[in-house]
Order: structure tokens, then C-alpha cells, then sequence
């Protein structure tokens, strides 16, 4: 259940751990949109530069990046064979037989890749510097101007912050479940795509039962603690913004506005 | 001439409990009835057992007291205020309740967000909330783990968040739902002494609902329900005085208890006092065999 390393929380106490989750936020869509912006090679230079930067000032282990990086791999390699089937622009590079592989199949998927790239090493520095419920409350403080049109910014925001405290407890239960059908003779590992479909099933029954059992029951301890939604309610933690907040998405902007300019002008 | 007596006489005579429950009936659904005209009155300040076997009803006067579930008759009075839909939020200010898995009552984050949690319903500020939670934490011992999140902590620590999370509220009763019937035996007691200190102020009404004769025997009163209605209800010793009738009620018996008996059916006699004791010992057994 640990194998999963994307969107994981790092506890370190680095400098981006220190910001403040909404500039974290705005940071990330704001970079993430300058990935997909340019045109030119040079630019993803200053791109991967502040990729670096940010993995440095989270701490984060190289080896770990990586980690969340692997999924990647497959989907390129994927994609480079549909393109190389399917695109036919540029100089010819390699020929067997009556296939031909254009130069044009080579660049679009690198570039491809070096956007996904970017952008999956700028959300982990924001996932693994971001506990899961300040991120939530991020999320919460920028979707408040939809409360306005009458959505229901707070119970969604509550709903996101229970599915993630629920999520470590039934994946302890899935670890369970499937340890007590492994002695019963389950097996998940091997067999036939109908045997592992049965086993799988015999997984899911178990915990869907389980989580509503826990969803019933949570619904009454909150109800018994006098939650009522929709109903006001103030919030123990606030969010701060310091000056560090401040560079860190002015930083962000500039780049937006660079990103522009060269497409513009080159 | 007549005597116009002013109401309420009946108050002017019996006192006023903090608690009045007057024939109190519930069912879920046609078939079942899970409790049946049932009448009983709580002192302020008690600490109330309430017993009985599996199915007689406890859990669903829990819910009923503290306005889970609505009755289909009767009435339940709270400080002479009758339990309506109208002064539920009123009411439920003055009443908390520790349920019995201490995983699904954990709502926050962390121990920190979840005494929280009642706080921020009550829209109290963030100073006030961080204040409370400080008093109550230190309160159930658990002022150094402020900042675990659930998964690293064991039963009794949640069970204990949990009573924190209710303490800071303020209110006047806690209802116990087999609040240690799922902890290992040195929760239980760290549980077991909470109540007890809470009980040595008085301020506090408490109502446990438990199978363990030990702590029965430890409060002012005990209420025992049997398939849905008040079999008996007075001191502890009384109600106990003799132990057949104990087994009679399927009162008793700790989990150690019942895995003893389960295995004295099969001929196989255990000696052991506590769930780790029993597990080495099955595995010596197991091992031998
Ligand atoms: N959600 C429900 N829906 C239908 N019937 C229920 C429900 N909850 C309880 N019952 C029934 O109501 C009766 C009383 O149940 P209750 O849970 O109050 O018993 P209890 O004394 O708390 O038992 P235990 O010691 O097992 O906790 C039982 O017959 C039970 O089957
Ligand atoms: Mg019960």
C-alpha cells in the first residue's frame, strides 16, 4: 500500500513546507500553465531550473522524485509508438521496410514528455510539502467565490478533508481483508484474469460493507457533536500568508508572463 | 370550596431529576421492538450504569437520549425540558456521547482537529477553541500528542480524544456507548479512571452503558434492560446481590472471558488473564499440537 509515492506528504520542515498552501496553489497552476505555453526549446531551460529549485527547497529525495516519475515512462513509450505510426512531418531519421520514422514523431513526443515531466515534479513538490488537510483548506478558500452561486463550498470541503482521514484506516482494512482471504486460500497475486477478478471481488464486498458501516456511524458522532451542514461554523485553523507567499507566486506570475512573451515574440 | 393546586405538583413533591424518561417506546422497524414503555429518572450528578444483554435495547436508548432517534412514544425530559426537534440543538449543547469503535469517531485530522471539531460547531474563535483544547487534552493525559493523526494512535488514545472533544463543549451529561469494550485492558482502565475523576466532581451526570461488572458495581445506580423494557434499576449491590442472577442478565464477561468459555466447550482450558498472555499461550498450544 506504501508503493505509491505521487501525491504522497513528505513530513520535513523545509522552506516550502513553511509557505502557505494557498500561494503554494496559485504557484502550482500558474507554472503548470507556463509548461504548456511555449513553443520554443530554450524555454523549458528556465522551466526545468525552477523545477530543481523547488525540489531543493522541499527536501525531497532525488530517488523519490524518480519514484513518481516511473508511470510516465510507459505512457511515453506508449505514445512514441503511436506517433511514430502516425506522424509524418519533418526529415526522415530511419527507415525499415515501408516504415518511416519522421523527426517530427521524436520532438513531439519529447516535448510531451518534458511537459507531463514538469508538471508531475511541480505537483509533488506541492503534495509532499502540503499535508492533506491544509491543502484541502487551500482548495476551500479558493473555491469560495462559488459559494456565492450557491455551492456548497464548506460540505465539499468537509467531505474532501473525511474521504483523506478515512483513507490510511481503510487501506488498513483492505490489508486485512485481503490478509484474511489469503488464509481462506484467495490468491491475489497469480491466476487467470476471471480468478483474479473473483479475488478482487472478494476484497471489494468486504470493505464496501465496512466503509459504509463507518460512514453511518461517523455521520452519528457528528451529528452528536452538533454538526449540522450548511449551518455556520468557524474554522480552528487559519491560514497566514508571509512575504515568502508573496515572492513565491510573483516568482510564479513572472514566469506565466515570460512563457507568453516568447511565444508571442519568437 | 375547592383547592386550585398549582401545576406542577408533582414536581413540588418528587424533586426534579435531571433526567426523566416516561414510557418510553422504540422500534426501527414493524417487527422488532427494541424498547418498550420504558420509565426511569437519572439524579444530576449520578454516574448510571445501564446493562443488559446483547439486543435488550442499550444502544438505542443512547441514541434515543442523546436525539439520534425519535421516539415513537413517550417522552424524554432533560432538566424539565421535553426532547422535541425544536430544542434539539439546545439540548444536545448539554449532552455528549463516546461511542463504542474509536475509529469511527474520529473526524478530524489530527487530536488537535478533532477536539476541535465540536468547538468549531459551536463557532467559537480559534484563540478560545486553542485554549479548550489545551485544558482538555492535559485533562485525558494526551497534552504531548496534540498533532498524532489517528492511524498512530491506539484505542484508548482515540477514546480519549473523543472524551476531550466532549469535555471542551461543556456539557452536563456524557452518555458512554461500550466506550472500552473494544480496548485492551490497560485502555480500559485508563478509560475506567477518566469516568471515575469525572465523577468525583459531581458536576457531571454520567450514563455508561457496559458489560463489565466491575464498573457497575462502581457507580451510584445501574439500569438493567431486558429485551427492551426495565427488568430492574437501583444500587448496584442490589441489584447483584446474588451472582446467578448476574449470569442470568448475560452480564459478565470480559472478551478474555468468553474466549475462555468458547474453549472449555472444545475441552481445552486456558489460564490467561490478558489478551497477550492468551495469545502466547494458544500459540504454545497450536505449536504442541
Ligand atoms: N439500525 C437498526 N435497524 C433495525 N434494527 C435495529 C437497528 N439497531 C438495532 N436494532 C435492533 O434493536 C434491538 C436493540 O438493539 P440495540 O443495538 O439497542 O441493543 P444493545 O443492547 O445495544 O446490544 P449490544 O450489547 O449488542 O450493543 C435489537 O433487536 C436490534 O436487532
Ligand atoms: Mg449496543
Amino acid at each position: 500500500m506504501n508503493r505509491i509515492a505521487f501525491g504522497k506528504y513528505i513530513p520535513t520542515d523545509s522552506p516550502l513546507h513553511r509557505l502557505d498552501p494557498r500561494a503554494k496553489l496559485a504557484a502550482l497552476v500558474l507554472l503548470v500553465v507556463s509548461v504548456f505555453v511555449p513553443v520554443s526549446w530554450y524555454c523549458y531551460i528556465p522551466l526545468a531550473l525552477t523545477a530543481f529549485l523547488a525540489v531543493r527547497l522541499s527536501y525531497l529525495k532525488l530517488r523519490f522524485v524518480a519514484r513518481t516519475l516511473r508511470p510516465i515512462l510507459f505512457l511515453m513509450l506508449f505514445l512514441f509508438v503511436v506517433n511514430a505510426l502516425t506522424l509524418k512531418r519533418g526529415e526522415v531519421i530511419y527507415e525499415i521496410g515501408s516504415f518511416q520514422l519522421y523527426s517530427y514523431a521524436i520532438s513531439f513526443t519529447l516535448r510531451i514528455g518534458a511537459r507531463l515531466f514538469l508538471m508531475i515534479v511541480f505537483t509533488t513538490c506541492l503534495t509532499a510539502t502540503t499535508k492533506p488537510l491544509d491543502l484541502n483548506l487551500a482548495i476551500e478558500y479558493i473555491l469560495r467565490p462559488l459559494g456565492l452561486l450557491r455551492f456548497p463550498v464548506h460540505e465539499v470541503a468537509m467531505m474532501i478533508s473525511i474521504a483523506l482521514r478515512f483513507i490510511p484506516t481503510l487501506s488498513m482494512e483492505a490489508g486485512r481483508i485481503m490478509n484474511a482471504q489469503k488464509s481462506r486460500g484467495v490468491d491475489f497475486e497469480d491466476g487467470k484474469l476471471l480468478e483474479k477478478a473473483s479475488a478482487i471481488l472478494s476484497l471489494a464486498i468486504p470493505l464496501f460493507t465496512i466503509a459504509f458501516e463507518r460512514a453511518y456511524e461517523l455521520a452519528d458522532a457528528m451529528e452528536a457533536r452538533g454538526y449540522v451542514p450548511g449551518e455556520r461554523r468557524t474554522r480552528y485553523r487559519k491560514l497566514r500568508y508571509c512575504s515568502g507567499d508573496l515572492v513565491l507566486v510573483l516568482f510564479s506570475l513572472l514566469m506565466l508572463a515570460a512563457m507568453i512573451l516568447s511565444r508571442v515574440l519568437l | 370550596m375547592t383547592v386550585i393546586v398549582f401545576p406542577p405538583f408533582p414536581y413540588i413533591i418528587q424533586g426534579m431529576s435531571l433526567i426523566r424518561v416516561r414510557d418510553l417506546s422504540f422500534r426501527y422497524d414493524e417487527n422488532t421492538r427494541s424498547l418498550e414503555k420504558i420509565s426511569f429518572d437519572i439524579e444530576e450528578g449520578d454516574y448510571v450504569t445501564i446493562v443488559g444483554r446483547n439486543g435488550s435495547g442499550k444502544s438505542t436508548l443512547a441514541r434515543l437520549l442523546v436525539g439520534l432517534e425519535t421516539p415513537d412514544e413517550g417522552t424524554i425530559e432533560i432538566d424539565g425540558k421535553i426532547l422535541s426537534d425544536d430544542n434539539l440543538p439546545e439540548i444536545r449543547k448539554r449532552i455528549g456521547i463516546v461511542f463504542q469503535n474509536p475509529d469511527n469517531q474520529f473526524i478530524g485530522a489530527t487530536v488537535r482537529d478533532d477536539i476541535a471539531f465540536g468547538l468549531e460547531n459551536r463557532c467559537f474563535e480559534p484563540d478560545v477553541m486553542k485554549r479548550k483544547i489545551e485544558k482538555y487534552s492535559r485533562k485525558v493525559g494526551l497534552s504531548q500528542l496534540l498533532d498524532k493523526e489517528p492511524e498512530a494512535l491506539s484505542g484508548g488514545q482515540k477514546q480519549r480524544v473523543a472524551i476531550a472533544g466532549i469535555l471542551a463543549m461543556h456539557p452536563d451529561i456524557i452518555v458512554f456507548d461500550e466506550a472500552t469494550s473494544m480496548l485492551d485492558p490497560r485502555g480500559r482502565e485508563t478509560i475506567k479512571d477518566i469516568i471515575d475523576s469525572l465523577h468525583q466532581d459531581r458536576k457531571l451526570t454520567i450514563i455508561s452503558i457496559t458489560h463489565d461488572i466491575e464498573e457497575v458495581m462502581n457507580s451510584d445506580d445501574c439500569i438493567v434492560l431486558y429485551d427492551g423494557r426495565v427488568f430492574d434499576h437501583g444500587r448496584p449491590e442490589k441489584v447483584f446481590a446474588d451472582a446467578d442472577r448476574v449470569r442470568s442478565i448475560g452480564l459478565d464477561v470480559s472478551f478474555i472471558g468468553k474466549v475462555k468459555e468458547a474453549f472449555r466447550k472444545y475441552g481445552i482450558v486456558l489460564k490467561s488473564d490478558t489478551e497477550d498472555e492468551m495469545v502466547g499461550e494458544l500459540w504454545q498450544y497450536a505449536l504442541r499440537r
